[in-house]
C-alpha cells in the first residue's frame, strides 16, 4: 500500500529543498568557507606567535572567546530546554519549531567548546583535564556536563530525525544522489511506524525530553558557577546561575524569532511559520524582558549599595561614557526594555518589528557577557602593578574577531548543510495531530 | 541720535577689534614651555656582605601629588679623593625609583673616611634637572647568637674604625630586631647601643621552617648619619613546622574530594549512563522489530 495523498504532499512540498542546490546556495556555501578560511589563518597566527596577538594579558585572562563560549553553550541550552518543554507538553503549535531548535541546541554545543581550546595557551596539555582531573574543580564538572548534555542533544536531534529518515526513505521520486538514499535507509533503523516501534520511539525521545531539561539547567549553572565562585566584583554572586539560565532562555528566544523569519522568507513557509508562533515567542520574549530587567536591577542595586570600593569602581566604569557607559546603556536599554516597548505596544507590533527587536536583543546579550567579563578583570581587588595600556585595558584584535565571525559562519553553515538532509519542519510530528501512535506504512504490495 | 548711534557702532567696532587683535597675538605667541621642577630622594643601606645599595627616588610635583618619574636616566656618583668618580647610572622605575648595587670591595672613602654618595638627574625636555648629596659615615656591625640555660639571646656590635684602624664604639643609637617572614620582617623588639652594644631575648614561639631554622635581622635604621646597616643570621631558633597534613579530612582543598562530591557525582554520572544504554536499546529494539516487519513485507 501507498502512503496517502495527505502525508503524501507534505513530505513532498519539502523534498525540493532536499534535492540539488542551486548557485546561490553554491554562493552562500562559497561566502561562509572564506570566513572560516580566515579562521583557520588567524588560528594558524595565533598557534604561532602564541596569545600574544590577541587582547588577553595577565590581567584580562579572558576575552571574546570566553564571551562567545558562553554565549553559544547559552543559545544551546536554550535550544535544548525550549525543544524539550515543547515536546513534554505536547505544544501543538510549537511542533514546526522543534527541529530549528534543537539543531540550535546541538550546533551551538558543538561549536561553544572550541572558544574553550583558543582560550588555552598550551593546546596540547589538553588531555591533563582528564588525566588530572579535579572533581572538586567546576570546571570538570563543566567539562562532563557538557559532554554529556552533547551525547543527549546529539541522541536527541536523532531520534527526532528518525521518523522523516524512515519517509525520505520510502519516496521513490526524491531526486537525491544514491549515497543519500542508502544514509536515509541506514538512519531510519528499519523504522516502519508499527505499534512496537512507535513505543519504543516515544519513550526514548520522552526520557531524553525529560533528562535533557535538569541537565540542561545544572551545565549553564555550573557554567555561572565558575564565574560565581571567584572572589571578584561583579562576579561573586548567589543570583548568577538563574541569571545566567534566565538570559540563555532569552536569547535562544531571541534566536529562534531570527531563524524563523530567515526559514519563512528564504524556504516560503508562511503556511507553517505563521505570524502566530511571531506573536506568540514575541510575548514569551516579554515574559523574559521583564525578568531580565528584575535580575539585572537587582544585581547591580545590592552591588551599588553595600559601597565596597572595588564594585564601586566597577560600576562607575559603567555609568561613565569614556569607559562602558556605552555599551551598558545599549545593552541594558535594549534587553530590559525594547522588547516591552517594540512588542508590547500593539500599534508597533509586527513580524519584521519583532524580528529586527530580536536580533537586536542577541547582540545586546552578548554585548552583557562581554560586560560580565572584561570590566571585572579589569578592576582586580589587588590594584593591577604593571600599567602598560594593553596590560590594563583589554581590546580585542583581528584574530580574535576573525575567530568569532568563524565561529558564526561555521553556525550557519551547518544549519545550511543539516537542512539538506531532512526538512527543518519535523514533518512527522506535523502529521501526527493525536499524539497516538498511528501507522501510516503500509505493506509494499 | 544720530551722534548715538555712530558712537554705539564705534565702540562695538573697537572692542570687536580689539578682541580680534587679541585672539590673533594671543594665536602668533610662541607657547611657553614651562619645565616641571623635580627632586631627587638618595636612601643608602649597608647589608651583612658588606655591599651597599643606593637607592634614589626621582620625583615631580604635578597637581599638587609628588609623582615618580619613570625612565629617566639617573648618575650616582661617589666622592673619591676629592673627586666625583661615577659608580653607575639606571633608569627610574614606575614608581620614580632607580637601585644601584656597590659591591663591598669597591673603595669609596675619601680623605675624611666618609661616604659621599652624590645622584644626579640632567633633566630633559620636560623636567629640569635635579641632584642630591648624602654623606654617610661608614660603621661595622657584628651579630652574634647565644643559649644559655635555655634563655636566647641576640647580641650586636656596632662600631667605627678611625684612621690608625682603632674601633670606636657608637652610643645612643637605636636598634631593631626582626625575623624574616614570607612577606616581609617580624620585629621581635628593639634597644640603643650603649658602649657598642645592644642585646634581647629571643622569643621562644616563633615558628622557623621544618628544621626550626629562621633568619634574624638587625638594624639601624634611617639614621642621619649611618643611613641604614642591616645584618642577617640564619639559626634553629624557630619552631619546626611540618607541611605534612597527615591523616586530614577530606575537604574542597585537599588532594582527594569529599565523599558527598564523589558519590554525587558518580550517582549523576550512573544515571546518565543508564540512560545512554536504555537509549541505545531502543534503537536495537527498533532496528529488531523493523527487520521483522521489513520480513513480512516480503
Amino acid at each position: 500500500m501507498k502512503p496517502d495523498n495527505k502525508n503524501k504532499n507534505l513530505i513532498n512540498e519539502f523534498t525540493p529543498f532536499l534535492e540539488r542546490p542551486d548557485k546561490v546556495w553554491f554562493l552562500k556555501i562559497s561566502v561562509l568557507f572564506l570566513f572560516i578560511a580566515i579562521g583557520f589563518y588567524a588560528f594558524y597566527v595565533q598557534v604561532k606567535k602564541g596569545h600574544i596577538v590577541t587582547g588577553m594579558r595577565d590581567h584580562v585572562v579572558w576575552g571574546i572567546y570566553i564571551i562567545n563560549f558562553i554565549f553559544f553553550l547559552g543559545l544551546s541550552y536554550a535550544g535544548a530546554l525550549i525543544s524539550c518543554i515543547f515536546h513534554l507538553a505536547r505544544i501543538q503549535w510549537g511542533k514546526p519549531l522543534m527541529r530549528m531548535l534543537e539543531m540550535t541546541a546541538t550546533i551551538s554545543l558543538v561549536i561553544a567548546p572550541v572558544y574553550i581550546l583558543l582560550c588555552i595557551g598550551r593546546v596540547d596539555r589538553l588531555h591533563h583535564l582528564l588525566i588530572y582531573a579535579r572533581i572538586q574543580s567546576p570546571i570538570t564538572w563543566d567539562v562532563i556536563a557538557i559532554v554529556t548534555d552533547l551525547f543527549f542533544c546529539f541522541v536527541f536531534l536523532y531520534f527526532t530525525h528518525i521518523r522523516d529518515f524512515a519517509r525520505l526513505r520510502d519516496l521513490p521520486e526524491i531526486k537525491v544522489s544514491r549515497w543519500r538514499k542508502r544514509l536515509y535507509r541506514f538512519l531510519a533503523l528499519g523504522y516502519r511506524n508499527t505499534p512496537e516501534q512507535a513505543k519504543y520511539l516515544n519513550q526514548a525521545l520522552d526520557i531524553m525530553a525529560a533528562i535533557i531539561i535538569p541537565t540542561s539547567i545544572i551545565a549553564y549553572s555550573l557554567l555561572a558557577w565558575l564565574f560565581g565562585m571567584n572572589l571578584r566584583p561583579g562576579w561573586h554572586s548567589s543570583i548568577f546561575a538563574p541569571y545566567f539560565v534566565l538570559t540563555a532562555v532569552y536569547s535562544g528566544i531571541a534566536l529562534l524569532i531570527v531563524i524563523m523569519w530567515i526559514y519563512r522568507k528564504v524556504y516560503n513557509l508562511e503556511k507553517y511559520i505563521t505570524i502566530e508562533h511571531f506573536y506568540y515567542l514575541g510575548f514569551v520574549l516579554i515574559i523574559l524582558d521583564l525578568f531580565y530587567g528584575y535580575f539585572t536591577f537587582s544585581e547591580y542595586i545590592t552591588e551599588w549599595y553595600n559601597s565596597q570600593k572595588t564594585p564601586t569602581l566597577l560600576l562607575y566604569k559603567f555609568f561613565n561614557f569614556s569607559e562602558y557607559g556605552g555599551l551598558f546603556i545599549f545593552s541594558n536599554f535594549i534587553a530590559a526594555f525594547l522588547p516591552l516597548i517594540i512588542i508590547g505596544i500593539p500599534w508597533f507590533r509586527s513580524v519584521k518589528s519583532i524580528t529586527i527587536t530580536s536580533a537586536l536583543v542577541i547582540v545586546a546579550l552578548w554585548i552583557k557577557r562581554y560586560l560580565i567579563i572584561v570590566p571585572t578583570l579589569e578592576t582586580p581587588y589587588i590594584p593591577i602593578q604593571d600599567n602598560r595600556a594593553e596590560w590594563v585595558h583589554y581590546s580585542a584584535t583581528w584574530v580574535e574577531w576573525a575567530l568569532t565571525l568563524a565561529g558564526i559562519a561555521t553556525f550557519i553553515l551547518f544549519f545550511i548543510f543539516s537542512s539538506k538532509i531532512a526538512p527543518i519542519i519535523p514533518v512527522s510530528a506535523m502529521e501526527d495531530k493525536t499524539k497516538k501512535i498511528k501507522i501510516f506504512y503500509h505493506k509494499k504490495n | 541720535m544720530g551722534f548715538q548711534q555712530i558712537n554705539k557702532t564705534l565702540i562695538i567696532t573697537v572692542l570687536l577689534l580689539h578682541t580680534a587683535i587679541k585672539i590673533i597675538s594671543a594665536a602668533e605667541e610662541e607657547p611657553t614651555l614651562e619645565l616641571y621642577k623635580t627632586k631627587l630622594g638618595l636612601n643608602y643601606t649597608k647589608k651583612t656582605s658588606g655591599d651597599k645599595i643606593l637607592m634614589a627616588r626621582l620625583t615631580s610635583r604635578v597637581e599638587r601629588k609628588w609623582i615618580g618619574i619613570k625612565n629617566a636616566e639617573v648618575y650616582f656618583y661617589a666622592q673619591v679623593d676629592t673627586t666625583d668618580t661615577l659608580l653607575g647610572k639606571t633608569k627610574t622605575d614606575d614608581n620614580g625609583e632607580s637601585v644601584l648595587h656597590i659591591s663591598a670591595s669597591r673603595i669609596l672613602k675619601n680623605y675624611s673616611d666618609d661616604f659621599i654618595f652624590k645622584v644626579k638627574f640632567e633633566g630633559n625636555e620636560t623636567y629640569t634637572g635635579a641632584e642630591k648629596e648624602l654623606k654617610i659615615r661608614n660603621v661595622e656591625m657584628i651579630i652574634s647568637l647565644s643559649e644559655v640555660d635555655s634563655i636566647k639571646t641576640v647580641n650586636i656590635e656596632v662600631y667605627e674604625t678611625d684612621s690608625i684602624s682603632e674601633k670606636l664604639p657608637l652610643e645612643d643609637v637605636d636598634v631593631y630586631f626582626y625575623v624574616t617572614r614570607l612577606f616581609g620582617l617580624l620585629k621581635i623588639g628593639e634597644g640603643w647601643l650603649i658602649n657598642g652594644k645592644s642585646s634581647i631575648e629571643f622569643p621562644n614561639d616563633l615558628p622557623g621552617d621544618t628544621t626550626g631554622n629562621l633568619t634574624i635581622v638587625a638594624r639601624i635604621e634611617d639614621n642621619e648619619v649611618y643611613g641604614n646597616v642591616e645584618v642577617r643570621e640564619n639559626i634553629d631558633w624557630g619552631i619546626a613546622i611540618s607541611h605534612n597534613p597527615g591523616n586530614t579530612a577530606r575537604e574542597l582543598w585537599t588532594r582527594t574530594a569529599p565523599l558527598w562530591m564523589i558519590i554525587s557525582l558518580v550517582s549523576l554520572l550512573s544515571f546518565a549512563w543508564i540512560i545512554y544504554i536504555m537509549l541505545f536499546y531502543n534503537m536495537y529494539r527498533i532496528r529488531k522489530t523493523g527487520s521483522i516487519s521489513n520480513n513480512n513485507i516480503d
